[in-house]
């Protein structure tokens, strides 16, 4: 039983922090070759982070672009263009989603851009009264990338999207994804990139410190509010495939893996110097083969699972399950080496906690 | 006196329970003591509380609306449920942040909000309840009900599923699992104590009794209520309230395994106090039977916590048994027989080795 033995892992992992912290003052260091943090978090920055808001500007503004020409010749042709646009831009978000540190935390970007399932009752709500506030709480789940999948895929929605209510909240959102995307891009030029790679302790508030905590928080997002959760593994088995990711698109499954993926290449910094060369840096263990070939390995099980489902995500959650149970295993897998293995090697602590309230 | 009979009793048995996992059975020395009733530091379930006084002003608007034959709004209860506006709406007399719908199992909230439609719907009607009508039922006493054309009791539906989905649900299968227990329980809350106490304080909270029980049975609501009107036959209150004790001191004292067997003595306890109840429904039925009045009421109480036993995760009925007893009963109350009612309480007196008391509950 998983409950009997988390606690006991945490407490181990909290002696583990305790006794290296007591024979050394950097705790992280290598007895060997000195590794510089700060240079990993700079390549981090150079070649994933910052590469990745540009894909997600260059898309989002295709889509703009794609719209206006929409609003100018409302037509079929038009219409696919702007559908495959939003497809293309919500499919680079998924890479975006993990560093929520810095301006992105600032700014809220997740929460912003996609909180799902959405709230199809207050958009309509909205539409139709043509005001609200879309940074208010009640809107909260009627906004971002979920509101133009709806807006973009819902039934007879070339006729609906036609409709000047339905093309002003559009573009709203769109606007608002496009200016937060912005804001968060030009903070990280105008000195947050310093103040990142500058900031290379271990401690709580570190860059290491937040990334670790964002990538597991959005790996757990991953495996729970996209998979556990539509497969019914939280409400005792009872599915509910409506309420997988990009429900009205029926792209949850090229979403997922884009995720997957982006996460994946956060941990090993992509082409640069990431979390795996620190983790093999520190001989980080386990079992007989180093922790980051493990996590690698993990990484593409979980892939493997995801690839091996058909197109529709939602539809293997009603027609074959078992499938998709298989890739949640593997999820649970990898999330106990970057939840736990990863952090107490790294010496970063896990601060954030679900918490949904009383 | 009862309590203290059963207490080395019960403590006993977890400690065996957890023992006999292993190879060779440790008898355990008990290092902390279990206080005889809920009287631990900093605790705080007041979000419950808020909750279980919506459902009670929810199921006193229904009430008094039948009462006089008014009609119900669905979308008073609607703005209830989810506690429109912090005040349901207006129409609660206080204010709160929780809600009831965001913590109501999630697949089964649209069926809350469709018998908000469904009662609205028969409200307007002012026929006379028989098979085949919906309307109000109305006895020699002057007791009024409203049911519906098969003599489902809508505000029973709506009250139980909601202590099931809600209250039961989130106490068994939300507070009491790994995610809310495998979390803090180092950092102490002023007044909430850690993450880990304030989480199963939260599910005592939905159990709807107070600190003192059971020395004090004073002020019981929804399944506290239910579990005190079986006590006699079952000691339910010694036993849940004591799971729940034990539970919270091994949390105080970080002996997890405690904790473990008091997460499944409590789950074991409410499902227990839960059958007893629908079987005690179950036997009114039959001896009521050409009572359509009651019948029908009685009926539905025991249809409707049939289905609650779903929301418990280690629940002993199957998914398949508990369609067959409800199939036993069927969709409409008043073409039922005292076979097919007696067969289903057979099943589940079966399944939960209660034959022997099967006929006194």
């Amino acid at each position: 039983m998983s409950i009997k033995a988390i606690p006991f892992a945490i407490i181990a992992a909290v002696f583990m922090q305790a006794s290296i912290g007591c024979k050394d003052n950097n705790p992280g260091e290598p007895v060997g070759a000195p590794f510089a943090r700060e240079d990993m978090l700079k390549e981090m920055a150079e070649n994933v982070i910052m590469p990745s808001y540009s894909k997600l500007l260059s898309d989002v503004q295709q889509l703009e672009a794609d719209f206006e020409m929409f609003k100018s010749s409302p037509n079929q042709q038009e219409f696919i263009a702007v559908r495959t646009s939003f497809i293309a831009a919500y499919v680079s978000w998924q890479s975006c989603s993990p560093f929520e540190v810095g301006p992105a935390a600032e700014e809220s970007l997740r929460l912003m851009l996609n909180t799902f399932t959405l709230d199809t009752s207050q958009l309509k709500a909205n539409m139709e009264s043509g005001s609200y506030d879309l940074f208010s709480a009640q809107n909260s789940d009627a906004k971002g990338f979920p509101a133009l999948d709806f807006l973009l895929f819902r039934n007879d929605s070339l006729e609906q999207f036609t409709q000047e209510k339905a093309l002003l909240y559009f573009e709203q959102n769109l606007d608002l994804i496009s200016e937060k995307l912005n804001t968060v891009i030009s903070k990280w030029n105008d000195g947050y990139d310093q103040e990142f790679a500058s900031n290379s302790g271990t401690s709580v508030g570190s860059s290491l410190g937040l990334m670790v905590n964002e990538l597991n928080f959005d790996f757990e997002l991953l495996k729970n509010a996209k998979v556990a959760i539509p497969l019914g593994l939280k409400t005792l088995g009872v599915a509910q495939p409506e309420l997988v990711e990009a429900v009205y698109s029926d792209k949850s499954k090229e979403l997922l893996l884009a995720n997957l993926i982006g996460i994946k290449n956060l941990f090993i910094g992509a082409e640069g110097q990431g979390i795996d060369d620190y983790l093999d840096n520190l001989d980080a263990k386990y079992g007989n083969e180093n922790l980051s070939q493990a996590i690698i390995n993990r990484f593409d099980n979980c892939e493997t699972k995801i690839s091996a489902l058909n197109s529709s995500l939602k539809s293997e959650i009603e027609n074959n399950p078992s499938a998709v149970e298989a890739l949640h295993t593997e999820l649970q897998n990898l999330v106990v080496l970057l939840k736990t293995d990863m952090p107490s090697q790294l010496g970063v602590q896990i601060t954030y906690q679900d918490n949904d309230g009383d | 006196m009862l309590v203290s009979k059963l207490f080395p009793l019960t403590c006993m048995a977890l400690l065996l329970g957890v023992s006999s996992c292993k190879d060779e059975v440790q008898i355990r020395e008990k290092k902390f003591t279990v206080p005889s009733t809920y009287s631990f530091d900093n605790v705080d379930y007041s979000g419950q509380i808020a909750r279980l006084d919506q459902l009670d002003e929810m199921v006193s608007y229904i009430e008094t609306a039948i009462k006089a034959k008014d009609q119900i709004e669905s979308e008073v209860l609607m703005e209830m449920f989810s506690n429109a506006n912090e005040n349901g709406g207006g129409n609660f007399s206080f204010s709160s942040s929780k809600q009831l719908s965001d913590k109501c199992f999630g697949p089964h909230v649209q069926k809350v909000e469709a018998y908000f439609d469904q009662i609205e719907l028969i409200s307007t009607s002012q026929n006379e309840a028989v098979n085949g009508v919906a309307g109000f039922s109305e006895n020699t006493s002057g007791s009024i009900r409203l049911y519906d054309e098969n003599g489902v009791e809508l505000s029973e539906m709506i009250e139980k599923t909601i202590m099931g989905a809600v209250f039961y649900y989130q106490a068994t299968a939300v507070y009491l699992d790994n995610d809310k227990m495998n979390v803090d329980n180092e950092t102490v809350v002023e007044g909430q104590g850690t993450a880990m106490q304030h989480h199963w304080d939260e599910a005592y909270g939905y159990l709807g009794v107070s600190n003192d029980f059971p020395a004090s049975t004073e002020s019981l609501r929804f399944w506290g209520k239910y579990c005190d009107r079986r006590n006699d036959l079952l000691s339910s209150n010694a036993s849940l309230s004591e799971a729940f004790r034990m539970g919270r001191a091994a949390i105080d004292n970080k002996e997890y395994d405690l904790r473990d067997a008091a997460i499944v003595e409590v789950r074991k306890n409410w499902e227990k106090g839960c059958v007893a109840t629908i079987i005690h429904y179950l036997n009114e039925a039959v001896d009521n039977l050409g009572d359509d009045h009651t019948r029908n009421h009685v009926l539905s109480e025991a249809y409707v916590f049939i289905e609650s036993l779903f929301y418990n995760p280690d629940k002993i009925i199957s998914n398949n048994e508990l369609d067959e007893v409800l199939t036993k009963i069927g969709a409409n109350f008043y073409e039922v027989s005292a076979q097919d009612l007696q067969s289903a309480r057979d099943q589940l007196s079966t399944i939960y080795e209660m034959d022997n008391i099967k006929s006194a509950l």
